[in-house]
């Protein structure tokens, strides 16, 4: 990994998180009005026009622009119209809740998404692998919405085994994480199969079972490193996936997170909390991805010595 | 080709689940507990200061927390009786003197004086121009600031005669607050957060968008609060609030639609509670263009409208039709006899034809449900105009500017008018009087304002403002009344109704109003 592919890749992370944050920018002051999304049309047309001149709202859209870039050079990032506060005090109070629901529907679509995968793959062609796959693009298949409701009705109203909304306890982490492990896990398994066949027609496989190797440390330390190169691509993009599953998912179940502040933000044009909370949702993505790019080069030497070559370092 | 590869990854998968979820279940055992009371309720406010917001999910929660000087009593004919105030007087037409009841304590511990209720209507709050004053205005606007005679008397004065004074002290905004909790806190928007009044219940936390949580308030000077403690949670589910209160997570589940009240009704252990508030809801017509300007189109549109239809297939019959635009609890501002424009299509098609209609495209902005039933009331009235005649196209758009941006396509949109303070000032005049926003030019763009009120309307209105006889002031109503009926320049709908999911142990009655009340005397338990 060369500095001039790192400077490359952190000046084209920056880009884009500059372009979403503009775009959001203009897209959202030029379809609503905060002040009547906020108070409705039942609001004196003298409070109207305090409140537009007050949130600067009264202004040309290049001029409010500038003003917000010029406030994030002072670590100003706007504040709630809704409550006053600071808006990115308003979106990292939200934070832990989403990261939590992330990183148990990461684990529990790792742990069921890559073994079903594997599982799979190693039983190419059989009622098993087409029962898995069967199961996954079902799994796909069925939109968080319809999937959360369908638990609500199951697990809270018919057996009243679970919570209905909320995120108090371990117990309320269940359904949610269920909805949105169901879809990612499935796209796991179906990659990982796929990763995992290709490898396992490999000529190195062949060669290490006729060296005599025992399947099991074929499998184990040949067939699947191999086949996590792929794998580890479409980790970046899960990144993304969760976060807009995990949008849905907040608001089906009322989850206190970053997903649902987001809903109701835009639902109010409450923008400074917009912005911010589309800079931590773009940055997180574009940062899965930089780490993405990163780790492909260093699990695939390949890689790393096409890069090497590119920047003209290579032998 | 097997593998046991997947029993140690199953093995971890076990692991962690036991580790996440492997503690003592379950949470809705809270709901056996009276003593925390639990709401669900479709948004909560962010902030609990009331001249900070204008909101019927705020007035839901502040009256158990904020007190003015009079109250409304809500089940005795929405008489006007004390509070914070031990008793008035009215010196003149627009000055009230209340003597202050001794000993109310606020949530900090400190005494109550007049000089409270002072500065709750004085420079820092309420005449700020950067805080109170820009929304409370339209409420408050024309008062004085009040006038400390001592330590337990005070004086409020309007500018005008004030007929509505007394309400205006019982209602919205008027909410007295510590004036030394207020000075402490950091800025008004921390303040507005960590509001400290006089109510049964104080305000321990607000997790915007998440929870409000009250405690009852030990030094409350009336009957102590019947719960210890009310958490408010937001579920903007309507599933997962109803699939709450029937698995006994929340004791009541707020903002249920119609269509679900059978389904809650028909489960063992919860039924459903709530009617009419004054408010109705309406479709404003912009009278700027050419074919609306005809005002026997206009009257068509309203004729061809069979409200008690909508009532009965939409709402169960738990809506009520209106008589024009005024609300049953005015009292004696209701003008029992004037029934408004009521169901006609054979006179709907005359006046068709007699302004000469031609089929000219009638635009009709309907946003996704921003009312209850939005969508399905606009699909009716869509066919109800069609089966007269007007072709009315229904275009469904996201939010408040689109609905309302003045351009050559704002024809028919959706609006509600609540009955402030439940008086036809609060209704006719404050949405159809010359402060109403619909008649600014300019507000939503373009040059000209949604609709031309002849000018006896504001006169009559003046006169509602500023008689104190009863029968002058009802007369002004009538002549209002008729004059939107006549120009036609809204369209009465129906009542608003509010409903809730209850709990079969909980003993509750909902208000003709926004208001949960949540005190003494109005919830108890099986």
């Amino acid at each position: 990994m060369t500095g001039r592919f790192v400077i490359q890749k952190l000046f084209r992370a920056l880009l884009t998180i500059w372009i979403i944050v503009t775009f959001v920018f203009i897209v959202m002051r030029m379809s609503g009005d905060s002040v009547l999304m906020i108070f409705g049309p039942d609001v004196d047309p003298n409070a109207m026009e305090t409140l537009r001149k007050e949130w600067g709202l009264d202004k040309p859209i290049w001029q409010q622009y500038l003003y917000y870039i010029g406030n994030i050079f002072q670590g100003d990032l706007g504040k709630s119209y809704l409550d006053g506060r600071a808006a990115f005090d308003v979106v990292m109070e939200r934070l832990p809740k989403t990261l939590s629901l992330m990183g148990v529907t990461a684990i529990f679509t790792f742990l069921i998404g890559i073994p079903a995968g594997i599982f799979s793959a190693l039983h190419h062609n059989t009622r098993t692998d087409r029962a898995t796959m069967t199961l996954a693009v079902m799994g796909l298949s069925i939109p968080n919405f319809f999937l959360g409701v369908l638990l609500i009705l199951l697990f809270s109203v018919t057996w009243q085994l679970l919570p209905s909304a909320g995120s108090e306890s371990a117990l309320h982490f269940i359904m949610p994480v269920i909805t949105m492990a169901t879809a990612e896990a499935s796209v796991f398994a179906r990659f990982t199969r796929s990763a995992m066949l290709e490898v396992l027609n490999q000529p190195y496989i062949r060669t290490a079972l006729a060296k005599g190797v025992p399947w099991k440390t074929v499998v184990r330390e040949h067939a699947f490193p191999n086949a996590a190169i792929p794998t580890v691509t479409i980790a970046g993009f899960f990144v993304g996936s969760l976060v807009v599953g995990g949008v849905v998912t907040e608001n089906v179940f009322a989850w206190p997170g970053v997903g649902r502040l987001l809903v109701s933000a835009v639902a109010n044009r409450d923008l400074a909390v917009v912005q911010m909370a589309v800079f931590l949702i773009a940055f997180s993505m574009v940062a899965a991805n930089l780490v993405v790019d990163f780790t492909y080069g260093w699990l695939d030497p390949r890689v790393r010595d096409l890069r090497a070559e590119n920047s003209g370092e290579g032998t | 080709m097997k593998t046991k590869l997947i029993t140690p990854m199953a093995l971890i998968g076990m692991f962690f689940f036991t580790l996440l979820f492997g503690t003592v279940l379950p949470t809705n055992a809270d709901a056996d507990s009276h003593r925390d009371f639990k709401v669900a309720v479709q948004k909560l406010p962010a902030v609990l200061e009331p001249m900070r917001v204008n909101s019927n999910v705020h007035m839901r929660i502040l009256f158990n927390v904020g007190e003015s000087l009079l109250k409304i009593d809500y089940k005795n004919g929405f008489k006007i009786i004390p509070s914070l105030a031990r008793s008035w007087k009215r010196l003149d037409d627009r000055t009230i003197e209340f003597k202050l009841r001794k000993g109310v304590k606020f949530h900090n511990g400190e005494e109550m004086t007049a000089e409270d209720v002072a500065f709750s209507f004085g420079e820092e709050r309420f005449f700020h121009k950067k805080r109170g004053w820009i929304l409370a205005q339209m409420y408050l606007g024309h008062l004085n600031k009040p006038e400390v005679i001592n330590r337990y008397t005070v004086r409020i004065s309007a500018k005008r005669t004030d007929f509505l004074l007394e309400k205006r002290m019982a209602s919205y905004m008027s909410e007295i607050i510590s004036k030394k909790a207020f000075l402490a806190a950091k800025d008004w928007e921390t303040w507005s957060r960590n509001i400290v009044c006089t109510g049964p219940y104080k305000l321990v936390e607000i997790k915007t968008g998440d929870y409000i949580k009250l405690e009852a308030f030990t030094g409350y000077w009336g009957k102590r609060a019947p719960v210890d403690s009310i958490l408010f949670k937001s579920i903007p589910e309507v599933a997962a609030r109803i699939a709450g209160l029937k698995t006994g997570e929340y004791h009541i589940a707020t903002d249920i639609p119609p269509d679900q009240l059978k389904n809650i009704d028909s489960y063992r252990g919860t039924s459903t509670v709530g009617g009419p508030i004054p408010n109705i809801r309406a479709v404003q017509i912009d009278t700027t263009n050419k074919v609306l300007g005809n005002k026997e189109i206009r009257q068509a549109l309203a004729m061809a409208v069979d409200r008690q239809l909508i009532v009965d297939s939409l709402y169960y019959g738990r809506a009520t039709v209106p008589n024009g635009f005024q609300v049953k609890m005015s009292g004696n501002m209701w003008i029992e006899d004037f029934k408004g424009l009521s169901y006609n299509p054979k006179k709907a098609k005359a006046l068709i034809r007699k302004a000469g209609y031609k089929g000219e495209l009638i635009h009709y902005r309907v946003q996704p449900n921003y009312y209850t039933l939005e969508v399905a009331t606009a699909e009716i009235l869509v066919e109800m105009w069609k089966a007269v005649g007007l072709n009315v196209k229904m275009e469904i758009v996201d939010n408040w500017s689109q609905v309302l941006k003045n351009d050559e396509s704002r024809h028919l949109v959706n609006m509600s008018h609540t009955a402030f303070y439940m008086d036809p000032e609060g209704l006719l005049w404050r949405r159809m009087g010359p402060k109403s926003p619909f008649r600014f030019p300019n507000i939503y763009g373009g040059k000209e304002p949604f609709c031309y009120v002849p000018a006896a309307f504001d006169e009559w209105g003046q006169q509602m403002l500023t008689t104190t006889s009863k029968q002058k002031r009802r007369q002004a109503v009538r002549e209002m009344l008729k004059i939107v009926d006549s120009e036609a320049f809204q369209i009465s709908l129906h009542t608003m109704p509010i409903f809730y999911g209850i709990r079969d142990e909980v003993n509750w009655t909902p208000y003709p109003s926004e208001f949960m009340d949540l005190m003494a005397g109005n919830l108890s338990f099986k």
